[in-house]
């Protein structure tokens, strides 16, 4: 049955329609056939009707008009129309198979909670106004997106119920995931009812053709009028890491989304111990980083929370974020020839003291932990003297690299050339080296190799500052590789005759730094120099591809780890607020692949018998941005197929069932037409005086 | 009672005014002697001034009661007194052949007014002349004062035929040589011609001291276009056609139709001459006790 925007309780009246054309027939009969008068003289009417022929004309028009309209709405109003505004329904034998689309998202938490519970306030309206054989798919945009019934239900009252149930959450949710299931529905909705803020970080790129099948889209947005928001964006830490008796400094990106200048206090506290406050003050709607120093923190996990005051929206004016202070820098050594000379200078370098009490510690792995090095929690790492590994070995060192561990990688082994080429394959990446022949001294002029130019912007390098460039010159070479690098690698050194010395590969988050050269007297003089540990030192240290650390993660995504079994057994999750949640487990051979989906902002302690850890989340900052979409403009990318409407709730729902009855607007509108044209006839005789 | 021979005059309805005297004040010359005040000096009947005697007149005008009294030779002066001709024009045209509805033609008002004026005239012993015109002189009957003249003027009236244009300057032109003495020139007529060619015309009269009445003739339904929707007006004279609303220009059609009124009387009073507007939904004998003078005395 065909539906229209407009029908009529009593058609019959349709036949009359013909009757609103009496108007323009008088009109024209008149035109044609007017009476006939003898007068004396119509020289005088002919000068006053000069000029005014088209104004007469136009003024007959427009009376025409009106009383061809007038007897259009009474016709109308006879008709008793009903006014199917959303086409939604055909009033009377059709199913409805409704879908209601929740958004549950963070920001609709707004003054705690008003926008949520405006959407599922109007969601029930929407299961009041349905009969008992109407079908819901009910939808709810948490983290994920929820669908308490799996097919459509024509249970109203579980439905209901489930949406009194229903809390705001603090994630982002995923309307487009949400829109994808619908369109993967057997059964297509013939109306989807989306109930949200419409905020522009979440819905203007959103693809909405998967909405194009649906015949009706209602977006009842439930947006507040007041969009003032501050939020602590993030909070990162300089350099990467935090050191035991070093200060810290603290990267605060506040955003003042309101119309007032924001001046405020930022405060950091750990626990309850205020570490630091600050006077901050930001013009209305921008964004300012804020460099805080923040006092020295001793060894450990310390949870801080950076806080401005809480507004309408008081879960994003605080950042809660874990800082990993630690006394030393764990650094591995994979070497299959640990007793040769080379690797005994690498040793001292990095451990000058013995026994760790340097501030790098020294692990040395044995060639069976090799496959371990991705989950040893492991960052850096000093590759030197290599057999040829196997696949096993060479995908762990891959997996580990491309997760973010650095290492240095000293070209002196005579299967680096393979193991590197084993390396590439696994990663499937191109080659970042070419090797050629070994070049001895009997090939170099004076029987040695020295570095002839360097890339001193590299921090890698920052430590031949001025003068002490001269230092690099003394280091002399008596054995490298001839190698050639590729164009995803950038040489940091290079000897006289252009073979780079040093060359820097980034992979993934990881970074591998080749030297070329060997660290044993027979191969360079590098041992011997002073400069020697503390160059190893300082390379260790710069190793970073990231210089900041964010110090908070976010609750958008679920958060995943991977522990040894033996480190997980008893795993719980104490929470925020209080109580505790247990994660969702995947046991490996050795390993466990830990998953959990936060849910509350703050510092949630992953807690075993063996093994505690911090992880601190905030809600999703896109959530903060209080900008609502232009709604036509939503509405309106929707127009070509199917009907979509931004609707405001109320009593709109039973519109949708029922339709509009139309009579009283058009009784209103013959009303108003006629007191028009009385108006124009009054106004036409008061110009005839 | 009108009489049936009389169609436009009721005689009875005249009575009131026949002790008047028409035009009075005027100064009319007349070949006898009448009523009326003759511009000569007489020598009897009415004392009029006396003046200083000058050395050469007849002595028999000299006053001797007054020389018996104060030794001055004065003269007495005394008016004539005659009868006076009265022309009346009247317009035969189309235009006149016009009335809104309920009301008597404006050729009948006119009629009536005409036929009225010639019976009081000739009553009064005076000569009245009549000439009806559309675009050139019709009919003229030549001034006379008896009984078997007035009753050829009234025949006259009674067979008028109203049609044709108007053209009242050439009509004022070929009249000058029919009117011989000068008098009383009475024009009825709806004077919707072209006015600066019609006084034009009536600077002959007025040169020659005619006294002039301009007696228009109207109908209110052609100043009040109360014709409802749309009209096709068709001119009486030439037939030219027009579609109006009258509605929509009523206003302004009356605001010109006064204008051309106020611009007719204007140009009457610049000239002395006297006017006075005719209605025919007011009783023919209102109009002659305006045209007398009556009205709020």
């Amino acid at each position: 049955m065909a539906r229209h925007l407009i029908d009529f309780l009593n058609p019959a009246f349709l036949k009359w329609l013909p009757l609103a054309a009496l108007p323009v027939v008088f009109h024209f009969l008149n035109q044609h056939f007017p009476k006939e008068v003898r007068f004396p003289s119509i020289d005088l009417i002919r000068e006053v009707m000069a000029g005014r022929k088209s104004w007469f004309r136009l003024r007959d028009l427009f009376f025409l008009l009106m009383r061809t309209l007038v007897l259009l709405f009474l016709l109308f109003a006879f008709l008793k129309p009903i006014w199917d505004r959303f086409q939604a329904s055909d009033t009377s034998e059709e199913q409805r198979w409704v879908a209601l689309l929740v958004d549950a998202s963070f920001s609709m938490s707004h003054r705690g909670g008003v926008p949520f519970d405006g959407a599922v306030a109007e969601a029930q309206k929407v299961v009041d106004s349905l009969s008992p054989s109407d079908k819901v798919m009910l939808m709810v945009l948490h983290h994920q997106v929820e669908r308490p019934f799996q097919d459509w239900t024509s249970d109203h009252l579980e439905v209901r119920t489930f949406l009194q149930q229903q809390e705001v959450g603090s994630g982002s949710g995923d309307p487009e995931a949400a829109l994808s299931m619908l369109s993967l529905l057997e059964q297509p909705p013939t109306e989807l009812f989306i109930f949200s803020d419409f905020q522009r970080s979440q819905w203007a790129a959103l693809d909405l053709m998967a909405l194009l099948h649906a015949p009706s889209v209602f977006m009842v947005n439930v947006a507040p009028e007041t969009t003032a928001n501050r939020v602590v964006q993030s909070v990162t830490l300089e350099g990467g890491r935090a050191q035991a008796g070093q200060s810290l400094t603290a990267t605060v990106i506040l955003h003042n989304g309101s119309p007032q200048t924001l001046e405020d206090h930022l405060e950091v506290r750990r626990g309850r111990d205020l570490l630091m406050r600050k006077a901050v003050r930001l013009e209305s709607q921008s964004r300012s980083e804020l460099k805080l120093e923040l006092p020295p923190l001793e060894e450990g996990r310390h949870p801080l929370r950076f806080s401005l005051e809480e507004d309408a929206l008081p879960e994003d004016n605080h950042f809660h974020a874990m800082v990993d202070v630690q006394a030393q820098e764990k650094v591995a050594l994979l070497t299959d020839d640990p007793e040769h000379e080379g690797v005994f200078f690498l040793r001292k370098a990095i451990d000058p003291f013995g026994a760790n009490r340097g501030p790098l510690s020294l692990l040395e792995l044995e060639p069976a932990q090799r496959l371990d090095l991705p989950f040893s929690g492991l960052s850096k790492a000093v590759i030197s003297r290599t057999k040829a590994w196997g696949d096993e070995d060479l995908q762990a060192l891959g997996r580990w690299l491309l997760e973010g561990g650095q290492a240095l990688y000293i070209l002196d082994g005579e299967d680096d050339p393979t193991n590197l080429e084993g390396l590439v394959a696994v990663l499937n990446l191109d080659a970042p080296l070419r090797f050629g022949a070994w070049v001895r001294p009997e090939h170099m002029a004076e029987g040695a190799q020295q570095w002839a130019w360097a890339d001193f912007e590299s921090p890698l390098l920052s430590l031949f500052d001025g003068e002490k460039r001269s230092l690099l010159s003394r280091v002399e070479s008596y054995r490298y590789r001839q190698i050639s690098a590729g164009p995803n690698c950038r040489p940091l050194l290079k000897y006289r005759d252009q073979t780079p010395a040093m060359v820097e590969w980034d992979l993934g988050q990881g970074r591998l730094i080749f030297l070329n050269l060997g660290v044993d007297e027979i191969d360079s003089s590098l041992p011997r120099q002073a400069l020697f540990p503390a160059w190893i030192h300082h390379l260790l240290r710069h190793l970073e591809t990231q210089t900041q650390q964010r110090l908070g993660l976010s609750l958008q995504n679920p958060w995943r780890g991977t522990w040894w079994q033996e480190e997980a057994v008893d795993l719980r999750i104490e929470l925020p607020m209080g109580g505790e949640t247990l994660p969702v487990l995947h046991h490996g051979d050795r390993r466990v692949d830990i998953e959990f989906q936060p849910r509350q902002p703050g510092v949630h302690v992953l807690k075993s018998r063996q093994r505690s850890e911090g992880l601190a989340f905030n809600t999703p900052r896109r959530e903060s941005e209080l900008d609502y979409l232009n709604h036509g403009v939503l509405s309106g990318r929707l127009k070509g197929e199917g009907a979509q409407h931004m609707v405001k709730g109320a009593d709109d729902y039973e519109a949708i069932a029922k339709g509009v009855p139309l009579l009283p607007w058009v009784l209103a509108l013959c009303v108003l037409w006629v007191f028009l044209e009385s108006l124009g006839l009054l106004w036409v005789s008061r110009e005839r005086g | 009672m009108a009489d049936d021979t009389l169609p436009f005059l009721a005689p009875e309805e005249l009575e009131p005014y026949g002790n008047f005297l028409l035009f009075a004040k005027t100064v009319v010359e007349g070949t006898y002697l009448g009523k009326h005040r003759s511009p000569r000096e007489g020598h009897a009947v009415e004392f009029s001034d006396y003046r200083p005697y000058v050395p050469g007149e007849d002595i028999a005008k000299i006053d001797w009661r007054i020389y018996a009294r104060t030794r001055h030779w004065i003269c007495r002066r005394h008016h004539e007194e005659t009868d006076m001709s009265v022309h009346l024009l009247l317009d035969t045209s189309a235009s006149m052949d016009f009335a809104s509805s309920g009301r008597p033609r404006k050729a009948e008002l006119a009629s009536r007014v005409a036929a009225a004026l010639t019976y009081l005239i000739q009553k009064q012993g005076d000569r009245v002349s009549f000439t009806s015109f559309r675009d050139d002189v019709v009919k003229h009957h030549p001034a006379g004062g008896t009984r078997r003249h007035m009753m050829q003027v009234l025949s006259t009236l009674e067979k008028r035929k109203d049609r044709g244009g108007t053209d009242l300057a050439a009509s004022l032109d070929g009249a000058r040589g029919l009117l011989g003495r000068r008098g009383k020139l009475v024009i009825l007529s709806d004077f919707w011609n072209d006015l600066d060619s019609c006084f034009s015309s009536l600077s002959w009269y007025l040169h020659r001291r005619f006294e002039i009445l301009l007696m228009k003739i109207a109908d209110p339904g052609e100043r009040n276009l109360l014709y409802g929707q749309r009209v096709r007006f068709v001119d009486a004279e030439d037939g030219r056609r027009i579609d109006v609303h009258p509605t929509h220009i009523e206003k302004a059609y009356r605001k010109a139709y006064d204008e051309r009124e106020r611009q007719w009387e204007t140009m009457a009073k610049g000239c002395g001459i006297r006017t006075a507007v005719l209605s025919n939904e007011n009783p023919y004998l209102d109009a002659i006790e305006a045209f007398l003078g009556w009205q709020g005395t």
